[in-house]
This record gives structure tokens, sequence and C-alpha cells, in this order.
């Protein structure tokens, strides 16, 4: 109560001397607010007597609930009034003032308190100064005691008015203040509101979720979370009808209205809601109450009303915070959806991804796809979910009309709605376009208008996307096509070059699988392979793939320099790949004679290097030989075919012959009755010569010499 | 709001992983697993998938198993497109 105790003091000690009556004011408990007025013989020894706030105590366990001013007996015959001070419609605090007796009653009342309560000098004079009252007069200290009261009561109404509204302006600065911080959210608006507003005990809010569907989506106090995620429609019970009308209501008495069985767990006395609104449109509901006493507009409007607005602000913030969120993921997946799309290499599947990254999106219970018939047929193959063969014709000849036939020599590609063939649904066309072309439709029905609004744009520019992968693929599909034709001719004219490139396509296979090459580049280095014979002008005319071409072209610039001997190859950068494929050519051609390659001029050392390894590791790996099988003599002739390019002496090649038999030093030193140490001096004298480190190594080295001299395969 | 509703982005996630892998057949935890979410997250997206046909629910609650369901193929539509 604060500063206005002494006012009330004041007010008190005024009413005492018009009353004639000891006066004192206390709280429902019995405490005291107020210091006595009035002193009285009596009163001062009732004080003196006993704990007397618990005998206020007591007596306000039974009077608490009355509305006007009453006479009380403290004892028999003597009596008091007792008066409520209501504050906000609740008996908050009590005036108590005495005491008297009736007319006529004095001697009765002096036997009582003689015999029952004190029968001392002190307690008989007081008794005998109790002032006598008559009938009348007792209701006029009862009116001045309601008036006191009244007074009392809108004073002090006044004053929690203007604390609720310094409350209302303290709790809405600091929620503001938090709002432009990253820590305000719903709930801690919500949990702040209910610790500063005494007469609420639950508070929550309800989101839209669907065209007038709501969710509540936060709650506040009683224990009880079941409330959260409780759905209701636009006018359906309290809460609805705030979002049917758009203004705010308070309830009184709810629980006695059958639209409080919403509530479930607990029984709202005072209820009160209030819309989320943002620009025009409701967004949600506000909405609070008390399950103790009734709340009026007056206690909660202007609170719950600023309340709303701030918790719109932070509702629309979160939706938008979700919205930004959502569209970031939608971005990134949407590039990933394209980058999946502009890499796939396989038509049915691109037509798969359309038709369902359609029906997604859209929600739709139908779409289909289709590509546009190649000239002179009429017969195409369609993807589709949800259509029966009717509608799919139905569909198919509405696209064909609109996009396949060409009127005037102008391609339609824009996008349209047409009516379905069984239903009145619509559904909506988009253009497989690529170059001014149209090359197939997407055809996607129209469940809900406003995804058709919000996707429309994005399937625009996926089936462009899906144009240009669709035609890179069917370009592909020709140029192999051609190829191959190519390929297959040049057997019937060429065959010795057919069977030239059948192993150079050998060799560029496990040199690209080797070198850990992408499909692609496998692919572009074999389709080159193929036609690198056949004439300039021939290929540029036939073969569509440019990267085919330009590598054909560099492959000649190639086999040109290395002819001329010339200085030209300092100027002219040739890529790796058309390096190998002449590299390889080469190597075929030269009957795979290891020596050639140090000749290739346009070939750099690292690539050379590179190719020698490959071919080491690739003859090692292809040949296996079982040294039991070979005699003396095969041995001898081996070694004798090493000697022609490796100068060794008698005894080495005696010692090497053996080695390739498989012979142990042990076994080599008993056959040519020579020590063990001797086997060893001239095995590491053979390995000098042969290069190698070991003996495995020495009689590989053997079996890959001979096999170069003589251009023969494994014995 | 946990539903399909405001989840497209997940719910294209989980077409492009069916679209891309046709013959995995996944639980809701498997699934969960190769795409680095919360099973209760993509429970709902799964279970509208299903609804829109995209994929195929074999079994019932925890131990369902979901599987691509390609898109019907017609081959050999004829359109007539000359004749229109």
């Amino acid at each position: 109560m604060g500063t206005s105790v002494s006012a009330l003091q004041h007010l008190q000690d005024a009413f005492t001397k018009l009353i004639g009556l000891s006066c004192l004011i206390t709280t429902k408990d019995g405490e005291t607010i107020t210091h006595l007025s009035g002193s009285h013989k009596f009163t001062d020894l009732v004080m003196a007597r006993e704990n007397r706030k618990q005998r206020r105590s007591d007596a306000l366990r039974s009077f608490n609930s009355i509305s006007k001013p009453i006479f009380f007996d403290y004892e028999p015959g003597i009596k008091g009034i007792l008066a409520p001070i209501k504050v906000d419609s609740v008996n908050k605090y009590f005036v108590w003032s005495g005491f008297f007796i009736d007319y006529g009653t004095r001697e009765t009342v002096q036997r009582y308190v003689e015999q029952h309560i004190d029968s001392s000098f002190a307690w008989k004079k007081a008794t005998e100064e109790l002032p006598e009252i008559w009938s009348e007069e007792k209701r006029n200290k009862l009116q001045l005691i309601g008036t006191m009261c009244d007074i009392i009561s809108n004073y002090l109404n006044v004053e929690t008015f203007s604390d609720q509204h310094k409350n209302v302006d303290c709790i809405v600065n600091n929620i503001l203040k938090e709002l432009t911080t990253t820590k305000s959210s719903v709930r801690s608006i919500l949990q702040r509101s209910l610790t500063y507003n005494k007469k609420l005990d639950f508070i929550g809010i309800a989101e839209k979720i669907d065209a007038d569907l709501f969710s509540i989506t936060n709650f506040q106090g009683l224990a009880t979370e079941k409330l959260i995620g409780m759905e209701f429609t636009t006018g359906e019970g309290f809460l609805g009808s705030v979002i049917a009308t758009g203004t705010g209501n308070v309830w009184k008495d709810a629980l006695f209205d059958p639209r409080a069985a919403f509530f479930k767990d607990f029984e709202p006395k005072g209820l009160f809601c209030f819309p989320l609104i943002m620009d025009g449109e409701t967004n949600g509901i506000f909405f609070g109450g008390s399950t103790l006493a009734n709340i009026s507009y007056d206690e909660i409007g202007s609170f719950s009303q600023k309340l709303s607005y701030i918790l719109s602000i932070q509702v629309h913030q979160k939706q938008m915070r979700n919205s930004l969120n959502n569209q970031l993921m939608k971005l990134s997946m949407f590039n990933e959806i394209f980058q999946v799309m502009t890499t796939m290499q396989d038509i049915k599947k691109i037509l798969f991804m359309l038709v369902d990254i359609g029906i997604n999106v859209m929600e739709a219970t139908y779409a289909c796809a289709l590509l546009k018939p190649k000239e002179g047929t009429t017969q195409a193959t369609i993807v589709s979910r949800g259509m029966t063969s009717e509608e799919i014709n139905h569909c198919g000849q509405a696209i064909v009309k609109r996009y396949f036939y060409v009127e005037n020599g102008k391609m339609e590609t824009a996008s349209t709605t047409i009516e379905s063939h069984s239903s009145d649904k619509k559904t909506l066309l988009l253009p497989i376009c690529y170059q001014q072309d149209t090359i197939g439709c997407l055809a996607i029905g129209i469940q809900h208008q406003e995804k058709k609004k919000e996707y429309q744009s994005f399937l625009t520019n996926l089936t462009t996307a899906a144009g240009l992968s669709i035609a890179k693929q069917l370009s592909h599909t020709e140029s192999d096509q051609m190829i191959q034709s190519l390929y297959v001719t040049l057997s019937q004219f060429e065959p010795t070059e057919y069977q030239n490139v059948k192993e150079e396509h050998d060799f560029i296979k496990e040199y690209s699988n080797n070198k850990g090459y992408s499909e692609a580049e496998m692919k572009l280095l074999l389709d080159s392979c193929c036609v690198k014979v056949i004439d300039d002008s021939i290929i540029e005319k036939i073969v569509t793939d440019t990267s085919i071409v330009s590598l054909i072209k560099e492959f000649k610039v190639h086999q040109r320099l290395n002819n001329s001997k010339s200085s030209e190859q300092e100027q002219i950068v040739l890529s790796e790949q058309s390096q190998i494929l002449f590299l390889i050519w080469s190597y075929v051609k030269h009957n795979k004679n290891e020596k050639y390659i140090h000749t290739l001029t346009t070939v750099s050392a690292t690539i050379k290097n590179d190719f020698r390894a490959f071919i080491a590791k690739r003859e090692t790996t292809e040949q296996t030989i079982d040294l039991s099988t070979i005699t003396n003599l095969q041995s001898e002739q081996l070694v004798e075919s090493v000697n022609q390019q490796v100068s060794l002496s008698k005894r080495e090649k005696e010692v090497l012959a053996l080695v390739v038999q498989g012979l142990s030093n042990k076994d080599i030193a008993l056959q040519l009755f020579i020590s063990d140490h001797t086997v060893k001096n001239h095995l590491t004298n053979i390995f000098q010569k042969l290069q190698v480190s070991d003996r495995s190594q020495a009689i590989a080295k053997v079996y890959r010499l001979k096999q170069t001299s003589t251009g023969d395969g494994i014995i | 709001m946990n539903d399909h509703h405001n989840n497209v982005p997940l719910q294209l996630e989980c077409t492009l992983y069916f679209e891309k892998n046709p013959y995995a057949y996944e639980t809701i935890e498997g699934l969960a697993l190769r795409l680095g979410r919360e099973p209760s997250d993509l429970s709902p997206i799964v279970q509208h998938l299903v609804s829109l046909d995209i994929i195929e629910a074999l079994g019932e609650g925890d131990s369902a198993i979901y599987h691509y369901n390609q898109p019907k193929i017609a081959s050999e539509v004829d359109l007539s497109w000359e004749q229109v």
C-alpha cells in the first residue's frame, strides 16, 4: 500500500471523531495496516488482554465474504462494527470499529463481564463507560463506516489502477527491450507476463497452421502441457470467436459456459483472448485468464492489447525467420536438384525426376512427362504417376497440339493450364525447351492454386535444366551412333587400321583406368581413336561433338610435327589427351616397340615415362611364367637374345641361364663347380648390367628383352 | 508444426535419395542415418511421400521398410501428332 497508509490513517482518525468509536484497518488476515484511532478504556483493556491479531483472524474466517458493514458481538452484548474495503471487487481490507452496547443492556453486560471476563475494578469501570446506543444511532454509525469504506475503496482502486498501469508499462518496456535482442521468444514474453501479472494464472498463444485452422503452440502457467497442439477453427469456441470477429474479448464466469470444455484439465473463471494481427491478417491469438477470480476488461484490456501487439511482432519475426530458413533450405535443395539434373546421363531418369519433383512441390495427385517423338514417327515414351491410359492420351494430345505442332514455323514455348480429361481439375503444362525448340513437356495436376503460384517459376527453371540435359544426352546418342558407323565402315575399307584401332582401344581403356581418368575423359579418347584416321572434312561434317573434332585435329598436328622434325612444335601446346592418343597410336603402329617411344618429339617426357611404367607393369601382370617347364636350351636361347642388347661375360650368361631355370644360388654353385660366394658376385654384376635389383626382376627383364628383340610373345 | 507442410526441402531430399538409389530398401531409422536427419523429422515426410505414391511402404510401424516406387512408363504411345 506504500505511501497511501498515512492518508488512510488521516481518514480513519477523522471518521473516528465523527463516529465516536475507536477504529482500526487490517488486512484480510487480521494484520494491522493503521494505528488504532480513538482511545476508550474498554478498548485499551481489550488490546492489552489478548492476541488481537489471532482473534481478528479467527473472526475474519467467518466474515471474510461480507459485502457490507455488519455488527458483531465481541463478547455477548458488547458490540463492534466490521466493514469490508473492496479493491478490484475483492474484500482486501477490513475496518474494525468498537465498542458499544445496545440501549438498556448495560446491567446485563456488566454482570456478564464480571462473571466471564474480569471482575476487577478496571473492567467494571471500563464497561460502565461503554457508549449505550439507540438503534437509529447504530444505523447511522454503520452508514458512516460504510461511507468511510467506500472512500478508502475508491482511493485504493484508483491507486491500484495507477499501479497496474505503471506495472504494465514496466512489463511492456522490459519486453520491448528484450524484443530487440536474440534472447526474445514467445515463451520468454509469456513467462515474463505471467510473473508480473498476479491476476493471471495461465497464458498462451495459438498460431495459424492452415487456412482457418489454429493450434496452441505455447502455454504457460498451470502445470498442464496438454493444451499444446490442440486445434480449433475460426469461429470455434472462445478462442475461435476472437479470430472470427478480429477483436479481443473478456469473459466472466467462463467455467459455466459449455465452450470452457475446450480447456479440459482446468476451469477458467476469468478468461481473455486477443487476436494477433499482422498486416490486417489474423495469424493467431493471445489468451489467458484465472481459475480463481473473474477479470474485467478494465483490469486486463490495456495489458492484453499491448501484449498482443508485441506477440504479433514476435510471432511474425519467428515466422519470417522460419520462412527465411526454409527458403535457404529450398534454395540449397533446388541447387542440388539442378546439379543432379544437369549431370544425369539417363533421359528416362531425368523424366522420373521431373514427374517426382513436380508431384512433390505441387502436392499433385498426378503428373506425366514426355519427349517429342522423332520426326517421321508418332510414338513416344511417357513417364507418369497417378494417370490412366485415357488421361495420358488426352494430356498427350493437348501437348502435341500446343507444343509439338509447328504453326507457321513458330514453336510455342510458354507454359499454360488445360482442363483435365475426366474431372474439373486443371493441369499445368510446362514445355521442356532447348534453344527455341520444344523437345518435350511436363504436365502436373493442379491440386492447390497457391502451390502453382509458389512453384511455377521453379518448375519452369527445372524443365529448362531438363531440356539442356536431355538435348545433351540426345546429341551424345546421335554422335555415338555416327562414330560407331564410321568405325564399322573402317573395318570394310581399312582392315589393318581397324585391327590397330581395336588394340589401341584396349591400351586406352587400361591406361585410363590406370591413371584414374573419368568415364567422360576415357570416352573422348576412345571415340577420337575410332575416327582419327578419317579425313578432317568428313569428321567435321558428321561428328557433332566438338571436343572429339578438336582432339583429332591435335592428333594430326602430332603426326605432322613428328614427320617434319621442324622446330614448330616448340610454339604449339598440345593437350595431354592428344599426346596419349598419339603415343598409343605410335606404339601400336610400331609393333609395340618400347624403343620407338623415345623418338616421339611432341610427347612430354613425363607422359612417356608414365606410359613406359604402365607397359612394364602391364607385361609383368600379363605374363605368368612357369619356370619349371623351361629347358636348358630355352634358357640359353633366352640369355643369348639378352646378350644382343646387354653385354654379359660367358660365366654371367651361364649363371643367368640357370637363374632363368629357377635354380637357387647353391644349386648354381654345385652345377658350375664354383662357390656360393662366386655365384653371388656374378649375380651382382648381372643385376647391375640388367638394371634390376633381384633375381625375379632379372627373369622378367630377360623375357622382356627377348620379346622386344624378336617381337614374339612368350615362349 | 512438425509435419510435411513446412518441410518441402526435406521432402525433396528424401525423394532425391530414393531416385538416386532406386533399389534401396530403408527403414525410417536407416534413412535417418543416411540423410543425417532425425527419425522424428523424417517420419511425417516419409508418410507423405507414401501418400503421394512416390515411395512404397512394406510393413507397418517402426519396422516398415520404404522403397522407391518407379513412375509408370508407357512405351510407344501413339500421339499421332501430325494428324492434329
